[in-house]
Order: structure tokens, then C-alpha cells, then sequence
């Protein structure tokens, strides 16, 4: 049989068919772009994560350095001044002691210890000895013993030898 | 026996078929309502989760970093307070250049060394004996002063001995020297 018109292309789905599954496909595809976005971006934000713990890490141990030179510096620092007031000390304590000997004496050797002094010289009397240096000697040391020795003029050649106590 | 699958309906408005329309909007729903549930939910709780993860850690971290800023301009502040004493801590004892330090004050006979021994665990200590000679007692007071002064760290300790020689004093003293281990 002939027909007039010509056969019209018939597509596999209807025109509604068709819309439906461009549209849920479209959909579905947005939901898959915007799942991975997300999914990329908490990926991103895990790898900043794992960077900031490195970070926090190595901060951590240059904080603890920097603590330990600090305590340093501060235990050098104490030890400086340490020794500067104990210099100071020495040069007053031996600066005082040496202001005790009076005039009249004279001094031949003066040997200092944290805890003794013994003192060598001489004096014109014992008096002069017991008046002016022996007080001062009593009122710092817990034990004072000297011991005079005439000499060939009439003066005295002393040994001063004074101890102090551990409690003092 | 033949199977005879009943057929559906066709309902048509203004040439729409509803019933698969219906269906294709049914079908949309399931498949929206399965990638909502199976990728969207837990791409959005797993964002969340790493977001605010990131943000806890990330507060934590500026802590410390101020705290380690901070360290580091307390570290040195004080260094450059103490450099004086941190170098001389670290320096060598030289027994003539001590010998020339001390000239103006006294005329050093010798220098004897004694012992060492380690001091607080982080110092060690060397012991010196010096035997020199001096005009007045004044001078060693002002040699004490200045030992201050000094490129190294050093103790003047007992015991001290002051001997009258010749018109002269002859003093002997400890001397302790102190390095950083």
C-alpha cells in the first residue's frame, strides 16, 4: 500500500518520559556534586586538622626548649648574684675585721676562715690588747683564746685564735 | 494457564497522563530521598564534624602559638638582659689575662690550680689558689669591686690570708671559678 504522508520518526520515549528522566537525572547529578563538594571539602579541612597538630607538636617541644633556656639563664643569672653578694660579703666582713685592730697593735699575719680567724702581731701591752681588740673579737666569735709572748723591748707578740660556733 | 497482568488504566488530562506521571514524580521522590540518605546526610555530618574538629583545633593552636611568641620574648628578653653573664659563663678561665686584670691592684705571684669539681649539676667549679702581693688592704677591697667586672665568673672565698712581708702585704686567697658544663 502507498500512503501520502510520510511516517513520522518515533522516538523510544514519549516527550514526558523523556522530561522526567532528564530532570531526576539532573537532580540526582546535583546531589552527587554537591555530596562530593562536601565530602572534598571535610577532606580538605582533615588534612588542615592533621597540619595543626603537627604544628601544635612542634610548638609544644619549641615552648618546653624555650622553657628549659629560660630556666637555665635564670639558674645562671641566680648563680651571678650569688657570687656577687658573696664577694660583697667577704670584702665588708673582712673590711670590719680589719677596722678592729686599733692603732697601738700591729698586725703581722691575719688568717680568715668561714668559721675562724687567727690573728699574729704585736702590742704594746696587754691592756692595750684586752681593751681595744679583745671586746670586739668576744662579741663575735663563741671562743677566743690568745696567748702573749714577751718580746726583748717590753712588747707583746700575741696569737689570736677565735672560733665560731656551727649554730652561729 | 495464561497470566493475564491487569492493566493499567490510562488517565488523561488535557492529554497528560496522570497515573505515570504520578509515578515518574514517585520515582523521583525514592531517588531524591535515597542520595539525600545514602551520599547528602553524611557528606554534610562528616563536613560538620571536620569543620567544627578544625575549628577546636585550630583555637588551640593560636593558644600556642601566643604562648610559644610568648616564650620566645620572655627567652630574650632575658637573654639580653643576662648575655653578660651568659658568656662569661661560658668562657675559660685565662690566668694571665687575670693577671693583667688585677695589676692595677695587686702583683699576682701565682696561680696555683687545686681542684674541679661539678656545681648545681649543670656548672663545674675550678678552684685556684692565688698568692699575690699588695701595697694597702684598700686595694683588695677595690679588686673585689671590680672583680664584677670580670670576663668570667669568679668567687673570692676564704680562706684569706693577709701577711705582712717587707713593707708589703702578701695575700693569699681562694679563688673559685665557675663554667657552664
Amino acid at each position: 500500500m502507498y500512503s501520502f504522508t510520510r511516517a513520522n520518526k518515533k522516538s523510544f520515549f514519549a516527550e514526558d518520559t523523556k522530561l522526567w528522566l532528564i530532570f531526576i537525572s539532573a537532580v540526582s547529578a546535583l546531589m552527587i556534586l554537591f555530596a562530593s563538594f562536601l565530602f572534598i571539602e571535610a577532606l580538605f579541612y582533615k588534612s588542615d586538622i592533621k597540619e595543626l597538630k603537627t604544628q601544635i607538636i612542634d610548638n609544644n617541644k619549641k615552648i618546653e626548649d624555650f622553657t628549659k633556656k629560660i630556666d637555665f639563664i635564670k639558674q645562671e643569672k641566680q648563680l651571678y648574684t650569688k657570687i656577687s653578694v658573696n664577694n660583697e660579703l667577704l670584702k665588708d666582713g673582712v673590711k670590719n675585721l680589719l677596722d678592729l685592730i686599733p692603732d697601738p697593735i700591729t698586725l703581722t699575719n691575719i688568717k680568715i676562715e668561714k668559721k675562724s680567724l687567727y690573728i699574729y702581731g704585736v702590742t704594746p701591752t696587754k691592756e692595750v690588747y684586752n681593751v681595744l681588740l679583745l671586746p670586739p673579737l668576744k662579741s663575735i666569735f663563741t671562743t677566743t683564746t690568745t696567748h702573749f709572748y714577751q718580746m726583748e723591748n717590753g712588747w707583746y707578740r700575741f696569737e689570736s685564735v677565735n672560733i665560731l660556733k656551727e649554730e652561729q | 494457564m495464561k497470566l493475564k497482568i491487569p492493566k493499567i488504566p490510562k488517565i488523561e488530562m488535557f492529554g497528560i497522563d496522570i497515573i505515570k506521571n504520578m509515578l515518574f514524580f514517585t520515582l523521583f521522590v525514592v531517588v531524591f530521598l535515597i542520595l539525600l540518605g545514602i551520599l547528602v546526610a553524611p557528606s554534610i555530618k562528616m563536613f560538620k564534624l571536620q569543620k567544627r574538629e578544625y575549628y577546636i583545633t585550630k583555637r588551640q593552636a593560636d593558644k600556642i602559638e601566643t604562648h610559644l611568641e610568648d616564650k620566645t620574648y620572655e627567652y630574650q628578653k632575658l637573654y639580653k638582659e643576662n648575655r653578660k653573664v651568659i658568656f662569661a659563663l661560658k668562657r675559660e678561665f685565662d690566668k694571665d689575662n687575670f693577671k693583667m686584670f688585677t695589676k692595677k691592684y695587686m702583683d699576682i705571684l701565682s696561680i696555683k690550680d687545686k681542684n674541679i669539681s661539678v656545681y648545681n649539676k649543670n656548672f663545674i667549679k675550678k678552684t685556684y689558689i692565688v698568692s699575690a702581693k699588695l701595697n694597702t688592704p684598700t686595694d683588695f677591697y677595690q679588686f673585689v669591686d671590680m672583680s664584677k667586672n670580670y670576663k668570667n665568673i669568679l668567687k673570692i672565698y676564704f680562706p684569706i690570708v693577709f701577711k705582712a712581708k717587707n713593707g708589703d702585704i702578701k695575700l693569699i686567697y681562694k679563688l673559685e671559678h665557675f663554667k657552664v658544663k
